[in-house]
Order: C-alpha cells, then sequence, then structure tokens
C-alpha cells in the first residue's frame, strides 16, 4: 500500500512543481520582449459586441475582448490590467481626481427606449415626458389612465391598472442616461433623486429591477402593465418580446421617436459646448428635433502607457475606431443601433484627445 | 383476528396512499426536469453543429470550442487539487478525530457552501489574479473552483465512510491490517459511490457557476498557453454573456452552450453510474 | 485490538491530519480578507447596516464628504435589512419546499420504484446540479414566473390569504415565490444524492429483516429515517441551506430584484445579499473612496456569518430536539 502513497505524493508533487515551474516560464515569457502589442479590453456589455468585431476585423494588433460591466472596465484600466476599459459613462469629477492619468475618449453614440408593456395597445407610440416618467417612478402616478398621461395621449383608451417600474438592479450607465434625462426636465428629480449609474430609487411597492438590458426586456415580456428604459442595442429583442416603446417630449416641447437622426441631431446640439476632456451628458438636449435619451459611449485609457509600442499602437487603433470609412462604418454601428460621432466631434474632440497618448 | 386483519389492511392501504404521494412527486420531479431539458434542447438544438463545436467563438460569433475544452480544463484542475483535500479530509474526520473535531472540521466545511460565488470571485482577483500574479488563468480558476468543490466531496464522503459498519473495520484489524491499509484497501474501496456521488455532484455545481470564473478566469477567444497568466474560456461565460447580448446568433450560442453543459453532465453521470455498478 | 503506529502509518494520519485542515484554514483566510476589506463600512455604516433597508451607493457625480473621519461618497447609505431579510426568506421556503420533498422522493426511489427504473431516476433527480444557475434564472423567467402569475399566485390569494402575507397585490411573477421555488429546486438534488445513497446503503442491510417481520415498504421506510439517516439528512440540509444562502446568478434573475422597498405580501418582488453583491460590484468599482466596495464587502461577511449561525443553531436545535446522544456526530 506504500505504492498508492507513493503515487499520490508523486501527483500532488507534480501539480505542485508543474505549477511553479509554469509560472516562472509565464513570468519569464512575459519579460520578454518582442511580442506583438496585445490591446486588452474590458468593460460596457453595451460596447462588448462592437469591440468583438473590431476585435475580428482589426488587423494592426490583437485586440481581446471581455464584457464585464463598465465600472469594471474602468477599474481595470486605471489598475493597468487592461489597455482599454469601455464605458457607458464618463469618469465623474472625484474619480478623475483621484486618478488625474485617464482620458475619457467619446467613441460613438448610444441612446435608449422608454419601452413599455402595454397589452392591447399596438401600432401605436405612447407619449411621455420626463415629468411623467419621474412620477411613475417616484410611486405619485400609479395607474396607466392618470390624468396626467391621458393629457400626453388623447384619443387612446388607457386601462386602469397598476403601472410597474422597472430598472436596472445593476449599476449601469443605462440608469446613468436615464437619470440624467430625468433629472434635466423634472426639478423634482433632479433636487431628490439626481443622476448616476446607481441611484436612490425612491421607494414604490410596484417597482422591481432586473440585472442588465436582456433581464429588463425578459421581466418586462412577462410583466404586463410594466415600463422600463432598455438600450437602443436591444432593438431586436424588444421586438421579439412584443414591447412598444413611446415618443418623448423633448426640450423643444416636441414629441420625438428614437432614430439615428434624432439622435445624432442630438449630438450636434452639443458641439459647442463639450470641453476638451470630452465628458459631457447630451441628455434632453435642445433642438427641434432632439431625441432626449442619448449618451456618448467612451474609451477609458490611461495617458501615460507603460510602453512606445502600446502607445502607437493604441493611438493607431483608436484613430481607425472613430474613422467613418474604417470602425465607425455603417457595417459595424448600423446592427448594432449605435450612432457614429459627428464627423465634427471627431475632428474637434476625439482625435485631440487621441493624441495626448503618451509612452512613459 | 378480524382485528388483526382489519389493521393489516389499514396498514396496507396506508402504504399504497403513501406509494401514490411518492409517485406523484417523483414524477413531478422528473416533469420540472424534463421541462428545463425541454427548454435548453428547444433552444439550443438548432444552434448544434460540428462547426460550432469544433471551432474557437467569442459569444458574438464563431463557436464553442475553446469554452468547452476550457471547461473540462478548469474543473479538471478543480477536481485535481479538491479531491485529495476532499477525500482525505474525510478519511480524518472519519477515522482519526474525536467526535467534537470531527463535528468543528464539518462545520467550517459547511460554511464553505455559504460563501457567495461572487465573493469567492473578488477573494480570487484580489488574492490570486492580483496578489500571487498568476493573472486572469486556468490556476487561478481551478484553485477557487477547488475551494467551491472541496465541501461536497468531503461532507458526502464522510457521509458514505460513517455509513460503513462498526464490524468491517474490526475484521480488518483481525485480521492483522495495519489502520492505514484497512483505510486505503478496505474503507475506500466501500465508500467509492460517495465519493463519486460527492465528486460528480461538486463538478456539476463548479462547472455551473459564473460569477468566481468571471474574476479569475477572465475569457479568452482562443484556448490558454499556460497556467497562468493566460485567460481560459468556459461555457457558462458563453451563457450569461450570450443571453444578455442582444443579437439572436449570441442567444443561439448560450442556448447550445447550456446544451452541451448539460449532455456533458449527463455523461459523467451516467459514467459515474457505471463505475458504481462495477464495484 | 488496535495495531501500534508505524511510521507509515504516522505519515498517512499527518497526511490526513493536513487535509482535513485545508477547509479551515481556507475560511480562515477569507474571513481575514472580508474583514480587512470591511472595517471601514463598518465603522461607517454602524447599526445602520441593520436598522435601515436604504442602500445606495451615493452621488459619484458630487464631491466626497468625511464622516466619522472617513472618506465617502455623498449621500451614500448602506442598509442592509432588505437584502437580509430576502436571503433569510427565500432560504427557508427553499428548505422547507426542498427538504420533505427529497426525503420524500428518495423513500420512494429507494422503497417503490422497481429496480431497473431506480438507477434512471435518480440520474434524473442529479441532473438537476447540473444546470447552470443563469439557465435555471431564464427557465425561471420565461417558464415559471407566467405559471406563478397566472395560475398559482392567484389561487393562493383567493385560498390562503387567511395566512399573514399571503394577501397583496400580484403584479408580476418575479420576487419571493419564485426565489424560493428556483432555490428549492437548486437544493433537490444535493439532499436527495446524499439520502439516497445513505438509504439504500442500510435498506439493504436491513430490506429483508425488515419485510420477514412483516413490515410494510412505507413502515420500512420510517424505520431507515428513524435509525440511519437522520444526521445524514441533517448535513444535506445544512448544504443545501449553505448553496441558498449563497446563490447568486438564478435569484438575482428570478426575484424582481427590488431595491430601496421592503416587501409587503409574499408575493412582493425581494433582492438577497448575495444577489445585491453581485449586481452593485460593478458600479461599486468607480467610487473614488472605494466606500461601495467595502460595504458589499460587509454583505459578504455578514452572508459569512449568518451561514455560521444557520449552522451552529441548526446542529444544536436539531441535535437537541431530534438526535439526542448523536450531537457530536452532525
Amino acid at each position: 500500500m506504500n505504492k498508492k502513497i507513493a503515487i499520490i505524493a508523486v501527483i500532488v508533487a507534480i501539480v505542485i512543481v508543474g505549477g511553479g515551474a509554469y509560472a516562472a516560464l509565464e513570468l519569464n515569457h512575459h519579460s520578454s520582449k518582442g511580442t506583438p502589442v496585445t490591446l486588452s479590453e474590458t468593460g460596457s456589455t453595451l460596447l462588448y459586441p462592437l469591440f468583438n468585431e473590431w476585435a475580428a476585423n482589426y488587423t494592426s494588433a490583437k485586440i481581446t475582448t471581455q464584457g464585464t460591466g463598465s465600472g469594471t472596465g474602468i477599474s481595470d484600466a486605471i489598475e493597468g490590467t487592461v489597455v482599454i476599459g469601455a464605458s457607458d459613462a464618463f469618469m465623474t469629477n472625484a474619480l478623475l481626481a483621484a486618478h488625474p492619468n485617464m482620458l475619457n475618449i467619446p467613441i460613438a453614440i448610444s441612446a435608449q427606449y422608454i419601452a413599455y408593456n402595454l397589452p392591447g395597445l399596438s401600432g401605436v407610440h405612447l407619449t411621455l415626458s420626463g415629468p411623467v416618467i419621474a412620477g411613475i417612478y417616484n410611486n405619485s402616478i400609479q395607474y396607466w389612465d392618470n390624468n396626467s398621461i391621458k393629457a400626453l395621449n388623447p384619443g387612446l383608451d388607457l386601462p386602469h391598472k397598476r403601472i410597474v417600474p422597472v430598472y436596472r438592479s445593476d449599476g449601469s450607465g443605462d440608469t446613468n442616461m436615464f437619470t440624467l434625462f430625468l433629472s434635466r426636465s423634472d426639478s423634482w428629480w433632479n433636487s431628490t433623486v439626481g443622476y448616476g449609474t446607481s441611484v436612490n430609487w425612491p421607494t414604490n411597492n410596484a417597482s422591481h429591477g432586473a440585472p442588465g438590458n436582456a433581464g429588463v426586456v425578459s421581466l418586462m415580456q412577462t410583466t404586463p402593465y410594466s415600463i422600463g428604459y432598455v438600450a437602443m442595442t436591444f432593438t431586436s429583442s424588444l421586438e421579439s418580446a412584443g414591447l412598444g416603446y413611446a415618443g418623448l417630449v423633448n426640450k423643444a416641447g416636441n414629441v420625438v421617436l428614437p432614430s439615428v437622426q434624432n439622435v445624432s441631431y442630438a449630438a450636434n446640439q452639443y458641439l459647442s459646448q463639450i470641453p476638451a476632456d470630452g465628458r459631457i451628458g447630451i441628455a434632453f438636449a435642445p433642438g427641434a428635433t432632439s431625441y432626449p435619451i442619448a449618451t456618448f459611449e467612451y474609451v477609458i485609457v490611461q495617458k501615460t502607457q507603460p510602453s512606445q509600442s502600446v502607445a502607437s499602437a493604441l493611438k493607431t487603433f483608436l484613430t481607425w475606431a472613430v474613422s467613418a470609412n474604417d470602425g465607425s462604418a455603417n457595417k459595424y454601428l448600423a446592427p448594432l443601433y449605435l450612432v457614429p460621432l459627428p464627423s465634427s466631434v471627431v475632428s474637434q474632440v476625439t482625435t485631440p484627445i487621441i493624441g495626448q497618448i503618451t509612452a512613459g | 383476528m378480524k382485528y388483526e386483519n382489519g389493521a393489516v389492511r389499514k396498514r396496507m392501504a396506508f402504504d399504497r396512499g403513501m406509494e401514490a404521494i411518492g409517485f406523484f412527486i417523483v414524477s413531478l420531479l422528473i416533469l420540472v426536469v424534463l421541462s428545463i431539458f425541454l427548454f435548453v434542447i428547444g433552444n439550443g438544438l438548432s444552434g448544434i453543429n460540428i462547426k460550432i463545436l469544433t471551432t474557437d467563438g467569442n459569444t458574438t460569433s464563431g463557436g464553442l470550442f475553446n469554452a468547452i475544452i476550457g471547461t473540462w480544463l478548469l474543473t479538471g484542475v478543480g477536481l485535481t487539487i479538491s479531491l485529495p483535500v476532499g477525500l482525505f479530509g474525510a478519511v480524518y474526520i472519519s477515522e482519526y478525530s474525536n467526535s467534537r473535531a470531527g463535528s468543528f472540521l464539518k462545520l467550517f466545511a459547511d460554511l464553505l457552501t455559504g460563501i457567495p460565488s461572487i465573493v469567492l470571485g473578488f477573494f480570487g482577483y484580489l488574492m490570486i489574479v492580483v496578489y500571487l500574479r498568476f493573472g486572469f488563468s486556468l490556476l487561478a480558476g481551478g484553485i477557487i473552483l477547488a475551494i467551491m468543490m472541496i465541501p461536497y466531496i468531503l461532507r458526502i464522503s464522510e457521509i458514505s465512510l460513517s455509513n460503513i459498519p462498526k464490524d468491517i473495520r474490526e475484521a480488518a484489524y483481525a485480521l492483522g491490517a495495519d489502520k492505514y491499509k484497512m483505510i486505503l484497501r478496505v474503507l475506500l474501496s466501500k465508500a467509492k459511490s460517495g465519493v463519486i456521488v460527492g465528486s460528480v455532484l461538486a463538478v456539476s455545481i463548479a462547472s455551473g457557476e459564473t460569477a468566481q470564473l468571471l474574476y479569475t478566469a477572465g475569457w479568452n477567444n482562443g484556448l490558454p498557453t499556460g497556467l497562468t497568466n493566460s485567460e481560459v474560456g468556459y461555457l457558462t461565460y458563453v451563457v450569461w454573456q450570450g443571453i444578455n447580448q442582444p443579437s439572436a446568433y449570441s442567444h443561439q450560442l448560450a442556448f447550445a452552450a447550456a446544451f452541451v453543459l448539460l449532455v456533458m453532465i449527463l455523461a459523467l453521470i451516467l459514467m459515474s453510474k457505471y463505475v458504481q455498478r462495477g464495484k | 485490538m488496535r495495531p501500534k503506529e508505524s511510521a507509515t502509518e504516522r505519515i498517512f494520519h499527518y497526511f490526513n491530519f493536513f487535509m482535513a485542515l485545508i477547509p479551515i484554514s481556507i475560511i480562515l483566510l477569507i474571513l481575514a480578507f472580508l474583514s480587512y476589506y470591511s472595517y471601514r463600512a463598518i465603522i461607517y455604516n454602524g447599526t445602520n447596516f441593520f436598522t435601515s433597508y436604504l442602500w445606495y451607493p451615493g452621488q459619484f457625480s458630487r464631491n466626497p464628504i468625511i464622516v466619522r473621519g472617513i472618506l465617502v461618497p455623498y449621500g451614500s447609505s448602506f442598509g442592509a435589512l432588505l437584502f437580509l431579510i430576502g436571503t433569510l426568506l427565500t432560504s427557508l421556503i427553499a428548505i422547507a419546499i426542498a427538504l420533505p420533498t427529497s426525503l420524500i422522493a428518495s423513500l420512494t426511489i429507494n422503497l417503490y420504484v422497481p429496480r431497473r427504473l431506480k438507477r434512471l431516476s435518480i440520474s434524473m433527480l442529479e441532473l438537476f446540479a447540473g444546470i447552470p444557475s443563469v439557465v435555471y434564472g431564464l427557465w425561471g423567467i420565461l417558464v415559471l414566473e407566467p405559471l406563478l402569475f397566472r395560475f398559482l399566485e392567484p389561487w393562493m390569494r383567493d385560498h390562503l390569504a387567511f395566512i399573514p402575507g399571503f394577501s397583496g397585490a400580484i403584479v408580476s411573477g418575479s420576487g419571493i415565490i419564485a426565489s424560493g421555488l428556483i432555490l428549492s429546486i437548486m437544493i433537490l438534488p444535493i439532499i436527495t444524492s446524499v439520502v439516497s445513497d445513505t438509504m439504500s446503503s442500510i435498506s439493504s442491510s436491513v430490506k429483508d429483516g425488515a419485510y420477514a417481520l412483516g413490515a410494510t415498504r412505507w413502515e420500512m421506510g420510517k424505520y431507515i429515517l428513524r435509525q440511519g439517516s437522520k444526521i445524514q439528512t441533517l448535513g444535506a440540509t445544512l448544504l443545501g441551506l449553505g448553496r441558498a444562502l449563497g446563490e447568486t446568478m438564478a435569484v438575482l434573475m428570478v426575484s424582481g430584484s427590488v431595491l430601496n422597498t421592503l416587501p409587503d405580501s409574499i408575493y412582493s418582488p425581494i433582492n438577497t445579499m448575495a444577489a445585491a453583491i453581485a449586481s452593485l460590484l460593478d458600479s461599486a468599482f468607480i467610487d473614488p473612496t472605494n466606500m461601495n466596495v467595502y460595504a458589499l464587502t460587509e454583505l459578504g461577511l455578514l452572508l459569512f456569518f449568518i451561514t455560521m449561525v444557520v449552522n451552529i443553531v441548526g446542529r444544536t436545535i436539531v441535535g437537541r430536539g431530534i438526535l439526542r446522544g448523536y450531537e457530536h456526530e452532525i
């Protein structure tokens, strides 16, 4: 029976020694120079399919991707465990103050539906406004036939059913743009709740949380009389779930449906106000046909990259990504319902920020 | 006599009643399993083909090959670490420790199951990935999987060992066997079925988890190139990530991954039954 | 009778001892990790952690403030009451459903099901364990929840309203009932495989004797349950309970993971500690003060203590009540 003990001892020894040897080899391997540049990316699940397409078609460097959520992307980029952090929201002042070496680079625009599950209502888009949506989420508007909803939708036969507001239970860029829209269009919301990737949701006995855009769509699909916010990249899921989406009252007082034109138009309204560091919320934009819930998508990178080869590979890649002929071409963005940056934003904002990347 | 017959009839009737209830519950459970199965097959089978099984993918395009191999590697590393710990830990508790110490050791094994996978993942990220510099890797993911597998293997092996009657041990001693020989030759072969049940359960549960691997194994569009500092793909990432993507192809990949996972675990269970029967 | 210890014997003994110590070492390591990462949160949150149900990461767009000497996000509040109630409630429901179901299922499979079908039905039940939690969650949303919403929950409200908490508005299928049911399905295979393994090892030795004495199959089942498998059943239940307390993804998807609102009936949406950690961790990383990460770690620490207390209390109460004399074997 000593044999058995011997065998076990040998196995354990092999595992330990083998692991150690591998680790040593790996460390050695990583310190060696001359390997092709890899740009690793983690972050936003909304940008994840875009980065996968880019990774498959970009040839000048190897790109690895992982959809983890925007917060993890930003944190990984700060820690330097990845080169690129993809995020649906820019870094806040306090976070940037703590990590001044970080750049926020706008690379695309995404927008959002206000979706609803209203059985019996088909073929028409409900009209909603910021204050009404704020009222629904803060429990002061409880039923679909509430007068303030009726006033926006004359002639529609709305049921006397409890509204079920759905929000994202995870921290999310979608929550950020949704609450920024509410903050800019409703003073109560602005002073009481505010905006952010997670907010202090008002107490409401009917409200539900769900993880991710997919979670929101699934929950709404099986929950009649629900309302929620869903990223435009989920258009096909929304359609197959049979959910409707609303036209929204914008800052100019017009009712606007979400579309590439209306979102791009909204972004253009802010052109003169975009600060040099690229950080601006474009929700509730002025302008006649501006769609009011949209946001810049960001790439978060370190200003000072560890090596010259990574810095130049990164600059080349980002320039490729925002070019209308390359990474921002229709074939990449249109299937995901993402909107390309207006060319003026690329030349006046994104390109100068990319130029700040250097090697340390 | 008549009275007794009545009592017997009553007992028999009660027995049949319980049989009916029991069959009802078992059928209900099997119905639920089948429902989940059909749910996965209905959504996943159409996506299964040779190409998907043999090409690498990234959850929005390509196939599942890297994820399938990665899952095997991760659970393999996990089992290599957790099996000796679980099995011989169980031997110690059942054969060497006094009952107080044994119950103390068992308490800690049970506590391990209550640590949420996300906390394990976060712990693994800071301790193994960052502090030990293993990076997102096979070894980091495997160690974290092993941590969650140990309690199932240990507890179920221990229960199995304690089910072995005392006389068998005494008989072995009477034949002059040393204690370790008695354990290795007699007890382990008697407890084999429990050890296998525990291992299969542990592997099944481990291969169905996502959260702890997100922070330790990462994801790789190809195969890992080493034990450390090389990301690994795995099937539950495809399920979790694919479901959260808008494209129909991602959903198809996600269900195909869930289907492959179920088939793998079914095969594992059948294999373990075969081994158990051969004892 | 016991042979004297040889050198090999001693090595084997120590090897086993070393292996048995590994779970404790891991637990202590994780405990140290959790304590280190949460002590700032413990100071900041104080008793608010247990008395408040408002969990709010704070306004990251405003500058952090200093409270009790610790830098925290403006307006942040970390009250875990809702998650605490949710975790306990859903795990309790899960055990209440899974324990009797698996006992009856194991008895039936071992006593009534014909030998040929026995292996097949055990394999079927073991398959439960191999279904990824995400798939449970999806199945829960798309198959289970509509059934609950349309049939079971309205029936419960109409017929069981006299039980406190069973009357109330039903606005969706997600919530306490869905979470409890999904959890019970997830822990079933753990309890069932242990109990039926034990039963088949006992029943082979006592079966013939019991039948010879004229016992019915059910009486034999009761005998087996009483004699042999009580400790094993408790052990398996505690294992299952641990899984229920710590389960993350499936619950996250079917709980209606609500924030800042306590349930007012059994039909309400809920949230649990493990699900909250998973869903809030990502945005916690962008908190410049790190307090959100610390607070979530405190949630993990609390969950750890709950698992410990539940295990210890379970062992003592059940040990005293039913398993008199077996206390040390649990």
